[in-house]
């Protein structure tokens, strides 16, 4: 706590702020509208690079796939590992939200309409349905259980290209576990419209049995995976999982290693934002350090009174010192009081971007990109918030009592 | 006339009481008007060196077509079975600048995997001449005019299919006769795209093999790929269509319209706040000469006179402002023509992937003329607004004075 002296002084310091209450006002919002531009523009990057990043992990992909070797390496699923209890506790041990086991397996269909690649996964409906909510945007069927026999579930996109509809049959064409050309019918149980028209177009769902019977031609009677996809918080546990899975042979891929395209997009965003910051936090601290040494200027006289009286410069010091303090304090509680008040309304209305392209959506390296973009006011912000202005205005007043003072002391 | 000359002379000797501050004002918006000017012809610069590697590897500036080759509502989708020939071309002169294609969606076989891919048949001296997509082969060599049954695929595809150099791998896909199209092609290169998603979807052929693969004519093709566009809007033609690239690939052009955007908020931010900062310096500096506004009303001088001089003065000191920023803006402009950035700044030091390409753009800039009367016009503006509020309490003032 301050002592009688320092609460003297606290108090004259606040005193000579309301002395030129307009003034201190005007300099408190510059500081405070340029902090907050600068960190709503930085909200905004952070709700884009989130939105980006929950399409991509979206897309099957996950934050992290742990993935069998012969997998992780060139794709090829003929050499599945079973999911046992054993691989369950050890990522389970890891802080994740859901994880999928999946199999994976390259196919085309050729019909009338044309030809496409597909992607059919093998999945464990139960498990699955924490993992993605695909069961939750059938629009036409049903969802997988893990009885069903040769049965599918395709995108939107695919059926209206091919004009597909539930109980329809689906010639799958692949190469099996042995390399042998196979043709093999499968029923349509139901159609999901989620993600991007490109992931509705590739990704067919069915289980694990009849993927095991298509594939490897026999149904093995337990839960096998290529990969197993994990849905988390973020990368931020990144370090702990790789040391975590490096110890059980298996590959361990994150969402950025898999889509390199929209994780260079994420770091280039970041490394904009950084300039960005460079250049408002110089520009702000010179255009206030103007102000605010004209404002210790006008009061040359007065602490040249002072100083005949016998204060030191160093109690001048602590006056300037408080002042920036008091400034601060005012300063940053408006700044995060704007940001909270436009990026709280924000972050439910969204921004509209989609004017760039004619009101389209855009999709990109497989997702779709976001039209709307929903600004994300962290904690990580509000500290930069704060750094930003304590840099910003104790810059401009330390170098502005410094150099007043250095004038007196030359009079003197 | 002389009235103005007059004011004019009083503002600049007012700017020049105070010749610190001055400057300092000056300064301030001086680098702010030259940062915003360098920072307009780097994000210009930028997009244009990030489109012309993007373009000039594979998709270049627009695809002369069939009208009905690609789908009205989405360019992802094409219809193979339209084809062109040079006949439709009236302007002979675009068939110099321009390479032939012919595009086949196909199934690539290895030995363990099938996977669908758009195999393309390039013309490949004409390819060498004006796109760079032979130096993205890291591994093996381009296609041989002379030979035919050559491929080349991205190293992803080679790796999912489990194939290297030397390998045979079969296509097979429908041809425009109706028939099933196939054949044996044998790996010669493969490409890198830094991991990109073409890397996996996209294969080459000679010119011919793909003619024959698909069952053409020899004289029909898919896209004639033209890789400059010297004016903005394309050639028109009674059978075909020229498309930009833009509308092929929006999500390209949409994301260097949004850094272009941002660049141009960022721009206004730095205005405004500069602006701001500029207001409080005026408001204190009219206020410190308020006795003085006192005076020359006193001995005559009407509020409205004493209001132009400081319009005047912020006139002034704006003018020079804008015109050493301008300046400096310039050089660094310059600056940068010959010590260009490389855009891995911005990523950490990691290669840029767009469209499914790696890109490593160093970003020669150059000035664009349009920025030097934008910015200055900006700046005006907000030094006008800058001015409002000063003024109205300096008016306010004098006339309790009087």
């Amino acid at each position: 706590m301050l002592n009688n002296e320092n609460r003297y002084l606290f108090k004259f310091a606040w005193r000579s702020i309301q002395r030129n209450a307009g003034r201190s006002f005007f300099i408190g919002f510059s500081v405070s509208l340029a902090v907050m531009i600068a960190v709503w523009v930085v909200s905004v990057f952070d709700g884009l690079n989130y939105q980006i990043e929950k399409a991509v992990v979206n897309t099957n992909v996950g934050f992290y796939q742990v993935q069998e070797p012969t997998y992780a390496r060139s794709t090829d699923a003929s050499k599945p590992l079973p999911y046992s209890g054993e691989v369950y506790e050890t990522i389970h041990r890891l802080p994740i939200k859901s994880a999928s086991p999946e199999l994976v397996l390259d196919g085309n269909i050729s019909t009338p309409e044309g030809a496409a690649g597909l992607v059919v996964l093998g999945i464990e409906p139960e498990l699955h349905k924490k993992f993605l909510p695909i069961h939750r945007k059938m629009i036409q069927g049903e969802f997988l259980t893990s009885k069903d026999l040769n049965s599918v579930v395709i995108g939107q996109e695919l059926a209206n290209i091919f004009k597909y509809h539930v109980g329809d049959q689906i010639v799958l064409n692949y190469q099996d576990t042995n390399g042998e050309l196979r043709s093999e019918i499968l029923i349509i149980k139901g159609i999901y419209h989620y993600n991007s028209k490109a992931f509705e177009k590739r990704y067919v769902y069915t289980n694990q049995q009849t993927w095991q019977t298509l594939f490897l031609n026999q149904y093995h009677d337990q839960i096998l995976y290529n990969r197993i996809s994990i849905m988390t918080d973020g990368l931020k546990s990144e370090p702990m999982f790789r040391d975590y899975i490096k110890k059980t042979g298996m590959e361990l891929k994150t969402w950025k290693q898999l889509n390199p395209e929209m994780a260079v997009v994420l770091d280039f965003h970041d490394g904009m934002i950084k300039f960005f910051f460079i250049i408002i936090g110089l520009t702000i601290t010179m255009t206030i350090m103007t102000p605010v040494r004209m404002l210790w200027q006008e009061r040359y006289k007065e602490l040249r009174m002072m100083s005949i009286l016998g204060v030191s410069a160093n109690k001048f010091w602590k006056i300037g010192i408080f002042e920036v303090f008091q400034m601060i304090i005012l300063s940053s509680f408006a700044s995060s009081l704007f940001l909270i008040i436009l990026i709280g309304i924000q972050s439910h209305t969204g921004i509209d971007f989609r004017s760039l392209n004619d009101g389209v959506a855009i999709e990109r390296a497989g997702i779709k990109l976001p039209g709307i973009i929903y600004p994300i006011l962290s904690a990580d912000q509000i500290v930069i918030t704060f750094t930003f202005v304590i840099f910003v205005l104790s810059v401009s007043y330390l170098w502005s009592i410094y150099r007043t003072l250095t004038r007196l002391e030359a009079e003197l | 006339m002389r009235s103005l000359a007059f004011l004019i002379k009083f503002s600049y000797r007012n700017l020049w009481r105070a010749p610190k501050r001055t400057i300092i004002m000056v300064l301030s918006l001086s680098l702010g008007t030259g940062f915003i000017i360098w920072d307009l012809n780097f994000a210009y610069s930028g997009s244009k060196e990030v489109m012309k590697e993007f373009l000039s590897q594979y998709a270049g500036q627009y695809h002369i077509t069939h009208p009905e080759y690609y789908n009205k509502e989405s360019r992802k989708r094409f219809n193979n079975y339209k084809t062109i020939t040079d006949e439709v071309i009236e302007d002979k002169t675009l068939l110099e600048k321009s390479s032939r294609r012919v595009t086949a969606p196909i199934f690539i076989s290895g030995e363990k995997k099938t996977l669908g891919v758009l195999l393309t048949g390039l013309e490949i001296e004409k390819e060498k001449k004006i796109s760079t997509l032979y130096e993205s082969v890291n591994v093996g060599r381009f296609l041989d005019p002379n030979n035919r049954k050559e491929i080349i695929l991205g190293k992803k595809l080679a790796e999912r299919i489990e194939v290297k150099m030397g390998d045979e791998v079969v296509v097979i896909g429908q041809a425009l006769d109706g028939s099933v199209a196939n054949d044996l092609l044998t790996v010669v290169g493969l490409m890198d795209f830094g991991g990109g998603e073409l890397e996996e979807s996209l294969a080459f052929t000679q010119y011919e093999s793909a003619q024959e693969l698909m069952a053409m004519n020899s004289d029909t093709y898919h896209q004639r790929v033209n890789f400059e566009l010297e004016e903005e809007t394309l050639p028109q033609f009674k059978n075909a269509v020229a498309t930009r690239w833009d509308e092929i690939l929006p999500e390209i052009g949409v994301s260097v319209r949004f850094i272009d955007s941002l660049t141009w908020m960022v721009s206004v931010i730095i205005v405004l706040v500069i602006s701001l900062g500029l207001s409080n310096t005026l408001m204190i500096t009219f206020f410190e000469r308020e006795q003085e506004f006192q005076s020359l009303n006193i001995i005559g001088a009407k509020t409205s006179w004493i209001t132009k001089s400081l319009m005047i003065e912020v006139f002034i000191m704006g003018t020079i402002a804008i015109f050493f920023g301008a300046i400096i803006g310039h050089l660094a402009t310059i600056y940068c023509y010959y010590h260009p950035i490389n855009l891995q700044l911005f990523t950490g030091g990691k290669n840029i992937i767009m469209g499914g390409m790696t890109i490593q753009p160093l970003v020669r800039l150059s000035p664009v003329m349009s920025y030097y009367w934008q910015v200055p016009l900006m700046i005006y503006f907000f030094l006008s607004l800058t001015m409002i509020y000063p003024l109205i309490r300096v008016i306010r003032r004098s006339s309790y004075a009087i």
